[in-house]
């Protein structure tokens, strides 16, 4: 499995246990708040969750503005690519 | 200088007139001084204030931006103490030397000074803590131009109520001003008029049945007046509230700068959480990003959120005025929050989440949303502690009578049209679009609403809620 393909995977894994929904609804597409109804609150314990499981800082500005699974997936992938390189 | 004042207008118009009849350069020191001149209006002692607070944090950004270590925490704590110590000595000491002193059976009079509040210092000193805050992140660069910073901190639109705006959003648009295009200028129209209707005719007519109400709590015992005097206020204070941010929204872009929204139909919130996405946006984001998250990021864990929470509620609360009352109103929301929180947890993946996201459901959140508010109101409304157990205790039936319907027909039409508006503007943003309709469609809209304006006005001009915060 690759970099980008392992993020995904547990990305979906923490916003299934966060919504307590399957991993099978959680599309690329789906949009947070629209159709998980995450709300903020919601959004920054999965931000935390993440955060200890990738070791990395979420900044705020990318916290509060990302729209869907995909953003998350995108940004973390990004940061830790370096990480997974090494 | 009220916004819904002949006064005010004659003021603007003057001032816009000259801001365009000369260079930028000269247009911003003409702001800058119309600005001053605006809040020295109230009382000209106040000046020394906000230029203290405007001189000492330019200079501390110069200062923060070069610093490091333990230097730089220094400067950061130096910017926070002399704005939280005027605003806490301007605002608190009389609550908190007033308790202090009922705690230790002390005489108030011994303690207690003649301090008056000066309009508008909790929305500026804000604003200039976010400028500090944000150099001290590096999220932004000092801003070496003093004039700009004076200007970013004192422009009048925002000065008395708001909305908060940042260094980072509004520093940049005085850089780089350009002359507002058309479509601006008429979006700005729009907005003066959607703020002076929903001020004169909305507000302004459910503050009567509220005013009944809260003038004389004594006199309506029962359940049915304390729910009519509450859910009036709760109208009042929306409508009073917002329109006077779609005013300065209006002012701000016929000057050629955007202010953040501050409104967003906050009536038709289906839940906590969504009610402070669309009430007061500028105070939630402020305290997300500069006390909630700070505090959130330090400790994990999810009861250090749930504790920050209702920290962050209370401080909200204190915010808006120093009164016990205040504190309970920023309490009761911030339970409110944590138990929509609670409940979401609960019930996530089951039937009943599912019911509740059903089209259907969003009429009864909507109204027990409502409702909750309405609550709230006891608190925010209320004078003292006893004033709100009584209108509480006249709620919930405790009074053992009825008491009456204090809407009168005409306010319950404007309460039909104004729910009507909302739910429009909801769905198609009209009001918006409205800015980019043809002339036939805008000029007979500015007519219809300069005769409402006209026709329905409350006889005596009620002052902007939020001018006392």
């Amino acid at each position: 499995m690759d970099h980008y393909a392992q993020v995904e995977q547990t990305v979906k894994e923490i916003l299934a246990k966060q919504l307590k929904i399957d991993t099978a609804n959680i599309k690329p597409e789906v949009l947070l708040a629209e159709d998980l109804r995450m709300d903020s609150f919601g959004a920054l314990e999965t931000a935390f969750e993440l955060e200890d499981k990738f070791a990395i800082q979420i900044p705020n500005e990318v916290l509060f503005n990302v729209k869907t699974v995909k953003d998350i997936v995108d940004y973390i992938a990004e940061q830790t690519q370096g990480k997974a390189n090494t | 200088m009220l916004f819904n004042s002949f006064q005010y207008w004659i003021f603007f118009l003057i001032v816009l007139a000259l801001f365009y009849s000369v260079p930028f350069r000269v247009g911003k020191v003409l702001l800058l001084c119309a600005s001053y001149v605006f809040y020295m209006w109230w009382d000209p002692r106040f000046i020394v204030l906000i230029l203290t607070s405007t001189i000492v944090d330019y200079w501390l950004g110069i200062l923060l931006e070069s610093a490091s270590g333990r230097r730089k925490k220094l400067l950061l704590v130096v910017s926070l103490v002399v704005n939280l110590g005027i605003l806490g000595f301007f605002k608190y000491y009389n609550f908190f030397a007033g308790s202090l002193a009922t705690l230790l059976h002390l005489p108030q009079s011994s303690v207690i000074l003649q301090i008056i509040l000066p309009v508008g210092i909790s929305f500026y000193t804000f604003a200039s803590l976010s400028y500090t805050i944000d150099v001290y992140w590096g999220k932004m660069k000092a801003v070496r131009n003093f004039i700009d910073y004076a200007f970013f901190i004192a422009f009048f639109p925002h000065l008395i109520a708001g909305p908060i705006i940042r260094g980072r959003q509004f520093i940049s648009q005085i850089q780089n001003w350009r002359r507002p295009a058309t479509v601006v200028v008429q979006s700005g129209i729009v907005l003066i008029l959607s703020g002076l209707l929903k001020k004169i005719v909305f507000a302004d007519r459910f503050a009567i049945v509220s005013d009944k109400y809260f003038g004389d709590l004594g006199g309506h015992p029962g359940w049915l007046s304390a729910w009519s005097g509450c859910v009036a206020f709760a109208l009042q204070v929306f409508f009073d509230f917002s329109g006077y941010t779609d005013i300065a929204r209006g002012c701000a872009k016929l000057l050629g700068f955007e202010f953040p929204l501050n409104f967003a139909r906050p009536a038709l919130s289906r839940n906590p959480p969504d009610l402070w996405q669309r009430w007061h946006i500028t105070l939630s984001l402020w305290l997300r990003d500069y006390l909630f998250m700070p505090l959130s990021r330090r400790r994990r864990g999810r009861f250090a959120l749930y504790r920050n929470l209702i920290l962050v509620m209370v401080l909200v609360g204190l915010w808006h005025g120093a009164n016990w009352t205040f504190v309970l109103w920023g309490a009761y929301h911030g339970v409110l929050l944590l138990s929509h929180r609670v409940f979401d947890r609960a019930t996530a993946g089951t039937l009943l989440s599912e019911v509740m996201r059903k089209r259907l459901f969003v009429p009864f959140s909507v109204a027990l949303m409502f409702l909750c508010y309405a609550v709230s109101v006891a608190f925010f409304r209320a004078s003292t502690l006893q004033d709100s157990a009584f209108i509480l205790r006249g709620m919930f039936g405790f009074h053992h009578v009825t008491g009456n319907f204090l809407f009168t027909t005409g306010t319950v039409v404007l309460f039909f049209i104004s729910l009507f508006l909302a739910v429009a503007q909801e769905r198609n943003q009209f009001i918006d679009r409205l800015a980019l309709a043809p002339a036939r469609v805008q000029i007979p809209a500015y007519v219809c609403v300069f005769l409402t304006l006209e026709l329905f006005p409350v006889t005596d001009q009620v002052p902007f809620v939020y001018f006392q915060f």
